[in-house]
């Protein structure tokens, strides 16, 4: 059975600042969140009858002496993450609940110690961190732990193994973390207590509450599945340059800048990150006399755009002194997304669209980049299904833009019903793909998708390459192609193609063949034909 | 099970860090819907590096490829090929946008994303072929250099998710060369992977199971493919009418190499029925 230690502290966010602040112990001290109201405050500004929800104002109507600091996240967040990581030393899987609340396996501590030992040491660490009031519960379940920990009178409180259920039963279902509304619920039909909930059965509970009832019920009996687990270990992103001698132009040093712009982006990429914000921190000897946040308007983890954007940060304010090193920090880092620029660009709602979308800049310079290097329109191509059967012949090389002028050449050659098949060359210009000459829909309700695939892969060869072949009882058995001797393993039956009639007649018969060169332990895949007009034989490619 | 072995692999990243993960393994790496790739040693490949794709000019790697692409397309990523030597056929490719792209590993997985990703091809030799010989310089371009431009030009225009450098069974790429490359790679987001021919060597000089590695110098990973048995057979009323082999392949990462075998899910293709024409009867049938 798995045991579970919470480590409380209390008002967390207070000792935080007093931790940070020696000045504000033992003194009225008050968090001021939105709106100027007190949104925590010391015992010692309770004690002067300073309440959270009060104004400012009021609260220093109440105590004079009163001092008070901004509610800072950030703040709370770094001391938790701090905190999580020092409590690795006690228990190897550490989680944090909420602000201030720690789950800790306790599992296994008979040979240890025992409990009492480990919730000891637990709180005599964490008072020698800074935090000198804390509490710790430990049970079977997270929340049966979480509530021991809320015992004042005690510092340690542990539930006895396989005492939840009971340990829980006289408690009030306040402490239950379910909303306030299902809370007056259960009141108001008289259930004031935990033990009272878990006599209900659980069926009908699920029936009137659904699965926040579930949740209570199971929290009540002492089933969680919250679990302390590993902590993720945060990778910190800096460098640090020595220059060696005092630089009073941030510009001598903008070569120092670019290598550790260089060496943190690599590490980024690596951990698939973009920075968000970089601090870069100006030391005399050792002092620090400056630091720049500077703030990105899109993370980047790319070193030529971030230095331009230092280099900006940096001529626009000038340092006052000389500085002796340098050191940058990624301080804050966000996801990289590996995504790239769209084809389309998208339509006026901004979604992309092959009816409406228009090619992105990107695509368009790519396209201009390609045509104007070969002076042709078609350099950027795409895969076509025409209405053509032999096997090199059923596709066509589509241009991906094609000009103004020839696709309104096509529209007119539409309009005429003239063909433009010319030889081997099938040009279709339209990129619409309803404009295909294959009628998909048809051959997909008629035959199915499979009908319209071709099979394995053929490269053709640039001109095809003649070959001898031999026979054995009137089927080939082996041919030989520039002097080399290719044994026939296996081959298909022929597929006899002939057509194109009305403009250069051809007669084929198209085997694939499974062939071993000569000497080599390997196969090849080709296809072989005999072509009837010349009456010779071809490898015309192979299938890869 | 995979969920459990997730959690046990970041566990142990806890206790040796570096490596059991890379953070946002799911993105940085292109899976290709091959499971016997994708839950191997290379996982997919790597965005920004450099994967060779490679085997003797008939192999199945293309056919294996054309499986990835397929897979990238409807998930919505673009690819673009760079076909050096104008061999491909269009009509192999012509449904790869579409999901239907004919002989396809037995356990290949499906994806249907709600956008389709774009297939691009430029065909190097062709374009050179076509563009204007007046001009002096342009006729002493190199066919192979001319194809390392386009890669680098597709890279630059950050548009691509994946880019197949068919080499053909050229093997060159120097130093300067590989350097623009990586350069540009490594400002892009894009996965590159160079589709290199084997010269057939004679059966002597083979079973050097080192060659994987060193072949893949500067590759970030390295596959090798190749026909092999068991062959499968599809008859039809006369014979034979279909030649399916299995594809045996090997990959290198990181020092690693694993061993993968993958039969392809066939059917005999019917370009009669799909393409319907007027019967020639001037011509005899053979």
């Amino acid at each position: 059975m798995s045991r579970i230690a919470c480590l409380r502290i209390p008002k967390f966010q207070i000792v935080v600042h007093q931790k940070y602040e020696p000045e504000l112990r033992d003194k009225p001290f008050a968090l001021i969140g939105g709106r100027s109201r007190v949104m925590l405050c010391s015992p010692e500004a309770a004690k002067r009858y300073v309440r959270t929800g009060m104004r400012l104002s009021e609260a220093r109507a109440a105590c004079s002496e009163l001092l008070w600091r901004d509610y800072d996240d950030h703040l709370y967040i770094g001391a938790q993450k701090e905190m999580l990581a020092n409590l690795v030393s006690l228990s190897p899987r550490v989680s944090s609940h909420q602000v201030g609340v720690f789950l800790l396996d306790a599992s296994g501590l008979s040979l240890l110690g025992g409990e009492n030992y480990f919730a000891r040491s637990v709180i005599k660490f964490v008072s020698q961190k800074g935090y000198l009031e804390s509490n710790v519960g430990i049970a079977d379940s997270a929340f049966a732990a979480i509530v021991a920990a809320q015992n004042r009178k005690r510092r340690w409180y542990i539930v006895e193994p396989g005492n939840d259920r009971q340990f829980l039963s006289a408690l009030s279902i306040d402490l239950l973390p379910v909303k306030r509304e299902l809370k007056e619920t259960l009141c108001g039909l008289g259930i004031e207590r935990l033990g009272q909930l878990t006599a209900l059965p659980p069926d009908q509970i699920v029936a009137r509450f659904e699965n926040e009832g579930l949740l209570a019920y199971n929290l009540a009996c002492g089933i969680d599945t919250r679990r302390p687990s590993l902590p993720i270990l945060e990778q910190s992103f800096q460098c640090y340059v020595d220059i060696g001698g005092p630089v009073e132009s941030l510009n001598d040093t903008l070569f120092v800048i670019k290598s550790m712009l260089e060496r943190l982006t690599q590490l980024l990429q690596q951990e698939g990150l973009c920075a968000e914000e970089i601090v870069i921190c100006f030391y005399s000897d050792d002092e620090l006399i400056e630091e720049r946040p500077v703030r990105l308007i899109r993370s980047s983890n790319q070193s030529k755009f971030l230095l331009e954007v230092l280099r900006l940060s940096i001529e626009n304010k000038k340092l006052e002194r000389e500085f002796t090193s340098l050191r940058l920090i990624v301080s804050r880092t966000t996801k990289e997304i590996f995504r790239q620029i769209p084809v389309l660009s998208g339509d006026e709602n901004g979604i992309p669209n092959e009816d409406n979308g228009v090619s992105s800049e990107s695509f368009l310079l790519l396209v201009q980049k390609l045509n104007t290097r070969y002076g042709t329109d078609n350099a950027l191509v795409k895969p076509v299904a025409v209405d053509q059967y032999t096997a090199d012949k059923a596709g066509a090389w589509q241009p991906v833009i094609s000009s103004k002028k020839e696709v309104d050449s096509v529209s007119s050659g539409k309009r005429k019903g003239k063909n433009r098949i010319q030889g081997s060359d099938v040009s279709i210009v339209s990129s619409d793909k309803k404009r295909l000459a294959i009628a998909v829909d048809y051959v997909k309700e008629s035959a199915g998708s499979s009908a319209l695939v071709s099979g394995l892969v053929l490269k053709k060869h640039i001109s095809p390459l003649p070959v001898f072949v031999e026979f054995q009882n009137s089927k080939p058995q082996a041919f030989t192609s520039e002097g080399r001797l290719y044994k026939i393993h296996s081959i298909t039956n022929p597929e006899c193609i002939s057509g194109l009639w009305w403009e250069a007649a051809f007669r084929k018969s198209y085997y694939t063949a499974l062939v071993q060169p000569a000497s080599i332990n390997e196969f090849l895949l080709v296809m072989l034909v005999y072509d009837h007009e010349c009456r010779t034989w071809f490898v015309e490619g192979e299938y890869d | 099970m995979n969920a459990n072995v997730a959690v046990l692999k970041q566990q142990l990243e806890q206790l040796f860090p570096g490596k059991w993960l890379t953070g946002g393994d799911g993105d940085r790496l292109l899976r290709t819907g091959i499971r016997e790739i994708d839950s191997g040693i290379a996982s997919g490949f790597a965005r920004r590096q450099i994967s060779e794709w490679s085997g003797l000019s008939s192999s199945g790697k293309s056919t294996l490829l054309r499986g990835a692409v397929t897979y990238w397309c409807t998930s919505g990523l673009n690819v673009a090929y760079v076909d050096t030597f104008s061999r491909l056929v269009a009509s192999d490719w012509a449904f790869v946008k579409d999901g239907l792209n004919g002989p396809v590993p037995l356990n290949m997985m499906q994806r249907k994303s709600n956008s389709t990703g774009e297939f691009f091809v430029v065909r190097v030799s062709e374009n050179l072929a076509q563009a204007d010989f007046t001009n002096e310089q342009a006729r002493k371009k190199d066919v192979r250099l001319e194809a390392c431009w386009v890669v680098e030009q597709l890279l630059r225009s950050t548009v691509f998710d994946a880019i197949v450098f068919d080499m053909g069974s050229s093997v060159f790429l120097s130093d300067r060369t590989y350097a623009r490359l990586k350069r540009a790679l490594e400002r892009s987001k894009t996965a590159l992977i160079i589709l290199k021919d084997q010269h057939l060597k004679p059966s002597f000089a083979q079973g050097d199971n080192n060659s994987i590695a060193n072949g893949g110098w500067g590759c970030h990973t390295s596959m090798q493919f190749k026909w092999s048995t068991p062959v499968r057979y599809e008859n039809g009323m006369q014979g034979i009418a279909l030649i399916s082999p299995t594809i045996q392949g090997s990959i290198a990462r990181d020092g690693q190499t694993q061993n993968m075998e993958t039969r392809l899910n066939t059917h005999v293709p019917n370009r009669l029925f799909t393409h319907p024409q007027i019967p020639d009867r001037r011509t005899p049938k053979v």
